[in-house]
């Protein structure tokens, strides 16, 4: 239903950039490039796109900080309770400054059920900020990616884009940026940004991390600390039911799992055609890393840091211990064989079992990946049946799991060149730093979508909170951005919300599995910092990610069916010498060299 | 084969067929009504699924008819007011598509069909260039928008007006089927190339007309890839683009994403899984509609054009 017609699917541009209008046409060689990782496509840098208002920017010899503020914090509404030590936006009294007159044009990502120009939020901003505003929106994802490609390419740039969580990383960012596409904001920010300095001053790193290998920051970054994503992905669950119908509690070492494993194949109250450790294929290798988190440390499925050196993580023989381990699981079906083959479907159709799940343990980044239909206010719901389950101990004694020490949220909103007036713009951004105005952007009106706490009132980490989410009337749509606009939410903001009791929300449960990952997390010191690539390297990365994990599935499908043996030192030697084969070294020399380049 | 003895009652005498036809027959019966399920099945449980509890749906519980009848997904489909929009766009540039496709492929497969036509080779040559080569994304979006056709429904029809292949077809179906000599009888009678075609060669040509309308309108019809690219005002999206929103913005890679929000994916799976077989059985309807009336001129037009060419 979906096919493509074959004229309706033109193929990706091959052409070298020609020599006139350089940044736009190199643009188009790099979209093509970026879009599909395996063609590098060699390329000339413009050091600089010209055209650029020094005036506004501060030109190439700007030094981010050094430049006067010359707009004040907005004053601070009084009567908003923050908890303790709080850090992160407050409540502001925000006076418009735009003239009304000059029309922005913004690209943001929509979900279908949105419409920017009659959404609540957007009406707010404009009421708040006095800018005037018309959206050109993408739909999320692979697919707005495209269409921004050819956006850029046609030449009609929008005055600013909203790029966050999915259409530009930090990489992308940095060569449009350094192409002249996107405008440098550090001056920008300097003078005109009080509520984005503030943010930057409370999370001294954040400045330095969203920035570019040329030193400039290219996109304003939207904070989303989250708490519980640290952990997500290597997040496992078990099932309660089982656990009380075996009168058993959660395993604390891997010999336990095997008890309980050979408990659940026994337990006769769980639904016929129920399997024990499950995942889908596409989730598989995080299923693995949480059990291979027993052996050995594993701040990533490939890399780990020792001092500034990065090494491949596989060679150290406690993987191979584990990789051992799992290929007895698949042997004694303790792991389901469904975990090669599932695809997402598959697999929630297990979790939606009209029996109640039919998994023991299963992974998950949240509930919706195991289960389609998912009620948080119904006890008797798989949302509430899967609980997260902690790390292991394993044999050694080792008891770990991934977190993820680095990611305050992504860079998000960028400004052009074609921008009429970039300090009109970026102060739009600016304003949706304060308290308020973060909350609307992902729950609507005040008084309707949210309000603010009141004393007495907790938060999702038990201290007071500072806002509740209220529930919303089903007819009302179309009054947030979800997360796609400026969002400052630091992890204080977010444990601020309160949890009223007849709220359906993820929040709670992923918060308490973030506190039972936490005291296995991987040390900071042991895990690489995002690293920015230029064109070549991330082609290149992309495309040795893509073979190395299609190559760990095949290996760990080929141990699980007994094709191969882990415990065999030649077919051992195989999968490492394959990985060789498909350029691990390189993988890690290039992140070697970015990691060298950035943070020593 | 349907009326073939190896169905008919015991007790019934007939001349026996020899005995392998007969097996043959139950071979082919078997296979026939295997190939048959297979294409009905998926279709049968499309239509249930859209009229069943979702939760019966995604537990597997559902696998013929409905479990827990309701028509609350087409209630709900009615809710978005883009689904509709969409549809009727999509009706819109698909009958567009459809005339002026067929239009311009009969007359140039005429033109290429005459031998007489100078630098027939030439222009062959050039079309069929273009299945092999093609200009890519960027450079075709930059024709698009420089002939001012971005977000207009002219960017939903001209860009993919003529396929090449359905041309040649086209072509062939003339070359084929109009015999030379119909052309020289109508010349001594007096006839114009221009009254030739339009009152013996088009009247001959049901089948490859009724052919190419009905490609050309199924091709528009499931597009999306156009409609994503060289349209921003989401009025003018067209059905399958709108769909394909609605359905996969929820497949989602853990290791890809920056802090997503679990409860805006949860979200976005349960609209697509309240929306999903409602939507793509809406979506089926006008093709569905299209090929009874067209299927009588199918197999002549496909064939004759593509076979002895």
């Amino acid at each position: 239903m979906t096919d493509r017609a074959p004229l309706d699917h033109p193929t990706p541009p091959t052409e070298p950039a020609s020599r006139s209008g350089l940044g736009r046409r190199a643009f188009l060689g790099r979209s093509a490039a970026v879009g599909a990782t395996s063609v590098a496509v060699p390329l000339v840098l413009s050091a600089c796109g010209g055209g650029e208002d020094t005036e506004t920017t501060g030109g190439e010899d700007y030094t981010p900080g050094s430049a006067e503020l010359t707009v004040e914090l907005a004053p601070e509404i009084e009567g908003v309770l923050y908890p303790e030590d709080y850090v992160g936006p407050r409540a502001r009294e925000l006076e418009p400054f735009g003239d009304g007159e000059t029309e922005f044009t913004i690209l943001s990502q929509v979900d279908p059920d949105m419409d920017l120009a009659t959404n609540y939020y957007s009406t707010l901003v404009a009421e708040k900020t006095g800018v005037n505003a018309t959206y050109v929106t993408v739909p999320a994802g692979e697919d707005g990616k495209t269409k921004v490609n050819a956006i850029v390419a046609g030449g009609d740039l929008p005055h600013a884009l909203m790029v966050g969580q999915g259409i530009f990383n930090l990489n992308e960012i940095s060569i449009y940026g350094q192409q002249g596409m996107f405008l440098p904001l550090d001056k920008l920010i300097d003078e005109n940004c009080p509520h984005i300095l503030d943010m930057f001053a409370a999370f001294p790193g954040m400045r330095q991390q969203y920035s570019s290998p040329d030193g400039r920051l290219y996109a304003v970054p939207s904070m989303n600390d989250c708490y519980h994503c640290k952990s997500a992905n290597v997040r496992t669950w078990i099932n309660k039911n089982w656990l009380e119908g075996v009168g058993a509690s959660a395993p604390e070492t891997l010999d336990d799992y095997s008890v309980l494993m050979d408990e659940f194949r026994a337990y006769t109250g769980k639904p016929d055609g129920s399997v024990l450790t499950t995942a889908s294929a596409e989730t598989m290798l995080q299923l693995m890393q949480f059990f291979l988190g027993s052996f050995l440390e594993m701040p990533s499925l490939w890399l780990r840091r020792s001092g500034q050196t990065l090494e491949w993580i596989h060679e150290d023989p406690a993987f191979r211990e584990g990789m051992v381990w799992i290929q007895e699981q698949f042997a004694k079906g303790n792991f389901d064989a469904g975990i090669l083959s599932n695809t997402p479907e598959q697999y929630q159709k297990l979790g939606d079992g009209a029996q109640g799940p039919m998994f023991g343990m299963a992974y998950g980044y949240s509930s919706f990946h195991f289960a389609a239909t998912l009620d948080y206010a119904d006890p008797d719901n798989v949302a509430n049946i899967m609980v997260p389950i902690a790390p292991m101990a394993g044999p050694g004694g080792v008891r770990t799991a991934q977190w993820d020490h680095f990611s305050y949220g992504y860079p998000n909103f960028v400004i052009t060149p074609d921008c009429p007036d970039p300090v009109q713009m970026i102060r739009w951004a600016d304003y949706q730093f304060e308290l308020g105005l973060t909350i609307s952007v992902g729950r609507g009106e005040q008084g309707v979508g949210w309000d603010y706490a009141t004393e007495g009132e907790k938060g999702i980490d038990g201290r007071q909170a500072i806002y509740k989410v209220l529930p919303t009337p089903e007819d009302l749509k179309n009054q947030a951005w979800r997360e796609w606009g400026p969002l400052y939410k630091s992890m204080d903001q977010r444990h601020g919300e309160a949890v009223l009791p007849e709220a359906s929300t993820v929040e709670p449960t992923l918060y308490a599995a973030g506190k039972a990952y936490e005291p296995f997390a991987t040390k900071e010191e042991s895990g690489v910092p995002p690293v920015v690539f230029d064109l070549d390297q991330s082609a290149q990365i992309g495309e040795i990610e893509t073979n190395l994990e299609a190559h760990l599935k095949q290996t760990i499908a080929n141990f699980a069916t007994g094709k191969k043996d882990a415990s065999k030192d030649a077919d051992w030697n195989e999968y490492l010498e394959t990985a060789k084969a498909i350029g691990i070294t390189t993988y890690t020399e290039i992140h070697q060299t970015a990691y060298d380049q950035q943070y020593s | 084969m349907t009326a073939q003895p190896a169905v008919s009652p015991p007790g019934v005498r007939r001349i026996k067929d020899p005995r392998s036809d007969r097996i043959l027959n139950v071979v082919l019966i078997v296979l026939l009504a295997l190939f048959t399920l297979t294409i009905v099945y998926p279709f049968v449980y499309i239509v249930s699924a859209s009229l069943s509890d979702p939760t019966a749906v995604s537990s597997g519980e559902m696998w013929l008819w409905p479990v827990g009848f309701s028509m609350d997904a087409y209630q709900a489909v009615l809710d978005y007011p883009a689904i509709t929009r969409g549809f009727l766009n999509s009706l819109l540039y698909s009958g567009s598509a459809m005339l002026v496709g067929t239009a311009v492929t009969v007359m140039g497969g005429y033109a290429l069909s005459r031998a007489d036509l100078v630098g027939r080779n030439l222009f062959t040559l050039m079309f069929v260039l273009t299945m092999m080569f093609s200009g890519g994304m960027i450079p075709t979006y930059l024709v698009v928008k420089n002939l001012g056709m971005l977000n207009t429904i002219w960017a939903m029809i001209i860009p993919t007006a003529v396929s090449v292949w359905q041309l040649i077809v086209t072509r062939t179906f003339f070359q084929t089927t109009i015999p030379h000599e119909l052309l020289e009888c109508s010349r001594i009678d007096g006839a114009s190339d221009m009254r030739f075609f339009w009152r013996i060669v088009l009247p001959l040509s049901k089948p490859i007309i009724a052919v190419n309308l009905l490609l050309y309108g199924v091709a528009t019809w499931n597009a999306y890839f156009n409609g994503l690219i060289y349209l921003t005002d989401e009025d003018l999206y067209p059905l399958q683009l709108v769909m394909r929103n609605i359905l996969l913005e929820n497949t989602f890679d853990p290791s890809k994403m920056a802090n997503a929000d679990p409860e805006r994916i949860a979200q976005m799976q349960q609209i697509a899984d309240k929306l999903k077989y409602a939507l793509i059985i809406i979506a089926s309807v006008p093709p569905l509609i299209a090929y009874p009336f067209v299927q009588k001129h199918f197999v002549k037009g496909m064939m004759i054009g593509s076979l002895k060419g």
